[in-house]
């Protein structure tokens, strides 16, 4: 088991008050599994994102990654863990703006410690798996948005992560690029890397082999958030339609007192 | 390390302005420094040249009066003093096992106080007798003829070597060595020409420094053996002492003295070494005060200037926050940005350092040019300067490294 959540809570301290955002969140995620994890913004997608990234720790709850207690962690192996665990793949790249695509490439190995002539060929290589062999020497702000992700994504295997961890990885691309990206990861997947991915979109949702709804801070199947939304769909309109009645009964009493008057 | 570095340039260049700003603070203090540094150094080695001895550290010894303050030569004009003999060879052993000096040579000496004659031309000047010991120790340098040979003091000829000085103003632009001149009663043959290596003086106040330093370089040497047809008289004697190291000169000189005053009896006069008066001694003083006082004023353009530093790093880091952000993502330690933030306040503060230091040095030069006074620059003066520079890197660099290194990745990567 890669990740392994169990009974998962965090508040926030918004001023006096506790709130909480993540509600006993339970996730397992096993070797090669393509996980989509959606939500509409605010249900906490993007914490608990932070949560599995060790960027943000729980207020309560067990995490095992890789079978590794996070809770025993120090900042030390956090980092370490982050730097040989987990790649990330952000919304908006998060490339180095001064530095080539090559460089930002290379930079999980550097922290990772390898010498610099094993540093270009790993990178390099990842670049070429990525389809930017002949943009290697180029910046940031002469790639395309789709290019940019694609470096962002060598980025993220190049240290041969347990998991990609991607937030909304097409949210700032066009169709064509979003889709090319979607390739790239099924790609990777089905050569065994495991992707967890955090999207608002369900025909982005649609690439993973298994989908699963976070929802008010819970975590629930498709199904059940299916379920759930379809009760307070119909009660929403049971409402809505018991308003209807209500008022149309007062305007008729009204347009009869008229007629009477 | 060497990646840091690299980065660090690579910041600076992306933000010259604002790096060649905050690098002016440093710049102009280490400047400073330097410059007084250096100005203060050149002062202090020409007071110590030209007070204290010079670069052969040679020490003269003479007699004085112990009681008051005039020379034992008019004391002792017309004759000898009773109880003063001269300085014996035994005597001379005994000062060379003191510690700290190196070589000795007695002389006899006439302070301004002979006529020279050439032809029907007469001038003055100061005669000394002097044994072969004396040229190599008294720093003044052969530029024509011979010094004296072993023979002129077994026959005890009558030869005689001038200062070039002296010899200018007797013989114009004639050639001095082989014509003879009168000293005393006697006629003497010029055989050799010296000039000052470096000024070896005579001073006991700093009254006599700023006479001496106006007077003439005039002397005539003639072979000891000679001395008494010049003088008259052959019994008071000075010494030379050579005392490589500065810093024994006090106290080896004293020993010296004290070995001389053993060798006579006498409760008129006594050996002093004319060196290192109190005056000289309270001038270093007031140069040192100043110095510090003048450094610290510098020091404080430096902390102001590193302030300045720590100002624009903050920015950096406060600029650089989702990058900061990002890299811990990536696996960065808290170690690894550190290393990073202050690596380039090392290297910002380290190159104004070394601008500094030149500049510092060319005003130094340009200032030491204007004012016609040498200027001392030390290896150790800039090693410490640049040093300095880089220890206000590290200090003023500290706080906003500690402030990056600790920041939240997630409030990092989600600042906007």
């Amino acid at each position: 088991m890669i990740l392994d959540l169990k009974g998962i809570y965090k508040n926030y301290q918004a001023g006096d008050m506790e709130v909480p955002v993540l509600k006993n969140i339970d996730l397992q995620v096993k070797e090669g599994d393509y996980l989509s994890i959606m939500g509409p913004s605010g249900s906490g997608k993007s914490t608990l994102m932070n949560i599995i990234g060790l960027l943000d720790k729980p207020t309560s709850g067990t995490y095992l990654f890789d079978g590794i207690n996070i809770a025993d962690q120090n900042d030390h192996s956090l980092s370490s863990i982050r730097n040989k665990g987990i790649g990330f793949v952000f919304q908006n790249f998060n490339l180095m703006p001064r530095e080539t695509a090559l460089a930002n490439v290379e930079l999980p190995l550097l922290y990772a410690g390898v010498k610099k002539r094993k540093r270009r060929e790993i990178a390099t290589a990842a670049l070429e798996k990525v389809g930017l062999a002949d943009r290697m020497k180029f910046y940031p702000t002469q790639l395309s948005g789709g290019q940019k992700q694609r470096v962002a994504i060598a980025r993220a295997i190049v240290n041969t992560p347990k998991i990609l961890l991607a937030d909304e990885p097409t949210g700032a691309l066009d169709s064509r690029s979003g889709d090319q990206v979607m390739e790239l990861f099924s790609t990777l997947n089905s050569e065994g890397v495991t992707i967890v991915m955090i999207t608002h979109e369900k025909s982005v949702a649609d690439c993973a082999d298994k989908i699963v709804v976070i929802y008010d801070g819970e975590l629930m199947s498709l199904g059940e958030y299916n379920e759930r939304g379809q009760a307070q769909r119909s009660r929403q309109a049971n409402t809505a339609s018991a308003k209807k009645l209500t008022l149309e009964k007062t305007e008729t009493q009204q347009q009869g007192g008229n007629d009477n008057g | 390390m060497f990646e840091n570095i690299m980065l660090s340039f690579r910041g600076i260049r992306s933000h010259k302005m604002r790096s060649a700003l905050t690098m002016l603070g440093i710049i102009i203090g280490i400047a400073a420094i330097i410059i007084i540094v250096s100005i203060i150094g050149g002062a202090s080695a020409q007071l110590k040249n030209e007070m204290i001895g010079d670069s052969t550290n040679t020490v003269k010894i003479s007699l004085y009066s112990r009681d008051e303050q005039y020379s034992p030569y008019s004391a002792s004009e017309g004759g000898s003093i009773p109880g003063i003999t001269t300085i014996s060879e035994e005597t001379i052993q005994d000062v060379l096992s003191v510690d700290g000096i190196e070589a000795a040579a007695a002389f006899y000496c006439n302070e301004y106080g002979l006529d020279v004659k050439y032809l029907d031309k007469t001038n003055y000047c100061s005669g000394y007798g002097v044994d072969l010991d004396y040229f190599p120790l008294s720093g003044r340098t052969l530029t024509s003829g011979r010094l004296f040979t072993q023979r002129d003091y077994d026959n005890r000829s009558n030869v005689i070597i001038l200062t070039d000085s002296l010899a200018g103003q007797l013989f114009k632009n004639e050639d001095a060595v082989g014509k003879s001149v009168q000293l005393g009663n006697e006629l003497f043959t010029v055989v050799g020409i010296v000039t000052k290596l470096v000024d070896y003086s005579e001073i006991e106040s700093l009254s006599d420094y700023y006479l001496t330093i106006g007077m003439e370089d005039k002397g005539a040497y003639v072979p000891y053996t000679s001395w008494s047809d010049v003088a008259g008289y052959d019994d008071i004697q000075s010494l030379l002492v050579k005392i490589p190291d500065p810093d024994n000169i006090i106290t080896s000189a004293t020993a010296a003295s004290d070995i001389l005053n053993a060798s006579i009896v006498s409760d008129k006069f006594q050996y002093k070494a004319g060196t290192l008066s109190e005056d000289a001694d309270y001038l270093k003083e007031i140069m040192k005060i100043t110095s510090i006082l003048l450094i610290g004023i510098a020091s404080i353009s430096l902390v102001v200037g590193g302030i300045g530093v720590m100002n624009i790093m903050l920015v950096s880091v406060t600029e650089r926050t989702r990058e900061i952000g990002l890299k811990k993502a990536l696996g960065a330690r808290r170690r690894v940005i550190l290393g990073q933030f202050l690596t380039e306040s090392v290297v910002l503060t380290s190159i104004g350092g070394v601008i500094g230091v030149l500049i510092g040095i060319g005003i130094a030069k340009l200032v030491g040019i204007i004012i016609d006074m040498p200027t001392v620059i030390s290896v150790g003066s800039i090693a410490i300067s640049v040093g300095f520079s880089m220890g206000v890197g590290i200090i003023f660099g500290l706080v906003p490294s500690v402030k990056a290194a600790n920041l939240n990745p997630i409030d990092a990567l989600r600042y906007e």
